[in-house]
């Protein structure tokens, strides 16, 4: 196939281990670098390898919510990054884990150390996620990021027939699976009304329809085989990967997504899922936005034919049902940019190796992760993990 | 003293001047005479607005370049309400939209005229208004107004 990647055989990257901050609306006593330091302490402690054991690091963030360009330069220390190789994506930390894996599987390293941080609540959100946008003759009008996911809402609402209703349910159901994890930033018992009549952002976007302003920093050690089988805590697999980056916003149907269809492809291929409704049993996707699950639900063909909507509206996206979504409670209910795509494979790796805790999915032996970047997710990521074993709740 | 004493309070101001290539130097001309310009590759039927110098799925020049009517399509819009500080607000609420455009393949975000924000579809044909004072690049044009 045109632009297809020579992908990785199962099990030859271990996740050894995943750590997250709790999320919360801000976090005034610490600094980023703080955050960092409190993310890779926790995983080398609970992963049992030294800092000295790890030579490989790669790093998300965003120079724009840093408010200072090269800011790996100030996690280098507190990342494990003192004479050592790391290098920094400047977009979702599912990116950085990927190319983590490409370190590990090029065997250069057996170890590689990736990490996402992002303070949301220090800088002026709407400013700087105007600076995404064409300097030209798009940033003179003033459009942000809440604004071009009102478009796509808007849009996807117009071509696939959902109605609000149908992006609270999904707030509904994500806002109480977040009830379940003590890390998230925002939950509770909503109903349809309460989240239609949440305040407005931008209308068709309100409150409780998009992700609230948040920090947070998540952690993830990568592994060889060698490594996974010395590991003393369970492991999960990466079983494929696929990304995909799209045509820029104003060039494509914002209604659907190609490039997540295409990703999604490529990682199922590697990964040998030929019926994702069948053979995932627990998905995690990077939608800050309610009206994003439904969409990529769609492009990822987990509708099976009927609209994700449907599935819904039946339980099957719940925490107990066929195939729970966001079982976390997801970036809707508060992950910040750039950890938002790491933190999806990180909740993945705790549902494979039964570390879930009060969210956990029962049997959970195959699970999706997605992330996404750009404006209204131009670029797309997936990545499917397998398990050791069998897992109980 | 109390701990938010120390937070330290910084504004990044960077002055940037962003210099056109040739396409949208002429896209920006073209603004100024009050015309709208999208341009293709020769013998394909894809045109972009803003217009690109090149095509990067055939990669080849896009220098077929076609004036454009200035109507089109709304493919979605979005109500900014009252009180969003950072926008300038005039009285009624300000709608954005994307444009098709007729005879081009892309969207152009803009500004939607209407007193109705709440009886907008996605699909409402749509037609370009331009400032009546003239004014520098995408200013230019006012907005859309529904047909």
């Amino acid at each position: 196939m045109d632009g297809e990647v020579t992908l990785p055989a199962p099990g030859q990257v271990a996740i050894l281990g995943a750590v997250q901050t709790r999320y919360e609306a801000g976090k005034p006593h610490q600094t980023y670098n703080e955050l960092v330091h409190e993310v890779v302490d926790q995983l080398l402690t609970e992963t049992g390898v030294a800092l000295k054991e790890i030579q490989s690091i790669v790093s998300a963030s965003q120079d724009f919510f840093d408010g200072r360009t090269i800011s790996g330069m100030a996690i280098n220390e507190v990342a494990g990054g003192y004479l050592n190789s790391e290098s920094k994506v400047a977009g979702d930390g599912i990116q950085a884990l990927i190319y983590g894996a490409a370190r590990i599987l090029a065997g250069a390293y057996d170890l590689t150390l990736v990490v996402a941080h992002c303070k949301e609540s220090e800088g002026q959100f709407h400013q700087i996620t105007s600076t995404m946008f064409d300097p030209y003759v798009e940033r003179p009008l003033g459009l942000d990021e809440h604004i071009a996911a009102a478009l796509q809402a808007r849009r996807f609402l117009g071509v696939s027939g959902a109605a609000e209703a149908d992006l609270a349910a999904v707030s509904r159901k994500n806002h109480r699976h977040a009830m379940k994890n003590p890390l998230a930033r925002r939950s509770g018992d909503f109903s349809i009304e309460e989240i239609l009549a949440s305040a407005e952002i931008v209308s068709p976007l309100r409150d409780l329809l998009a992700g609230p302003i948040t920090d947070g920093a998540c952690a993830i050690l990568l592994g060889s085989p060698e490594r996974a089988r010395a590991s003393r805590r369970p492991v999960s697999w990466i079983a494929g990967m696929g990304s995909s980056t799209d045509a820029y916003w104003t060039g494509r149907d914002l209604a659907a997504s190609a490039a997540l269809a295409q990703a999604a492809e490529r990682a199922f291929a590697a990964a040998g899922i030929r019926k994702p409704l069948d053979d995932l049993r627990v998905v995690e996707l990077s939608a800050r936005y309610a009206h994003e699950e439904l969409l990529y639900l769609d492009a990822l063909g987990l509708g099976n034919g009927a609209a994700a909507k449907a599935r819904l509206a039946t339980g099957d996206f719940d925490l107990g049902g066929k195939l729970p979504v966001n079982p976390s409670g997801g970036a809707l209910t508060g992950n910040p940019t750039c950890v938002a795509g790491l933190a999806r494979v990180a909740e993945i790796h705790l549902q494979l190796t039964a570390a879930a805790g009060q969210h956990q999915v029962k049997d959970a032996r195959t699970g999706l992760a997605h992330g996404a970047s750009g404006i209204c997710g131009q670029s797309q990521t997936v990545v499917v993990l397998r398990g050791d074993a069998p897992q109980r709740t | 003293m109390s701990e938010s004493h120390w937070i330290v309070k910084q504004k990044i101001e960077i002055p940037f001047h962003y210099t056109p290539g040739p396409a949208l130097l002429r896209f920006l001309e073209g603004l100024r005479d009050g015309k709208l310009f999208a341009s293709g590759v020769r013998g394909e039927s894809r045109k972009t607005v803003p217009p690109l110098s090149f095509c990067g799925r055939s990669w080849k020049p896009a220098d077929d370049w076609a004036e454009l009517p200035g109507t089109g399509t709304l493919e979605s819009f979005a109500v900014v309400p009252h009180g969003m500080a950072e926008l300038p607000q005039e009285g009624e609420r300000i709608v954005f939209g994307l444009v098709k455009l007729d005879g081009a393949d892309t969207c152009l975000a803009h500004l939607i005229h209407t007193k109705e924000p709440g009886k907008l579809k996605v699909g409402t044909k749509v037609r370009l208004r331009w400032r009546a004072e003239r004014s520098p690049g995408i200013q230019a044009i006012a907005g859309f107004d529904l047909l």
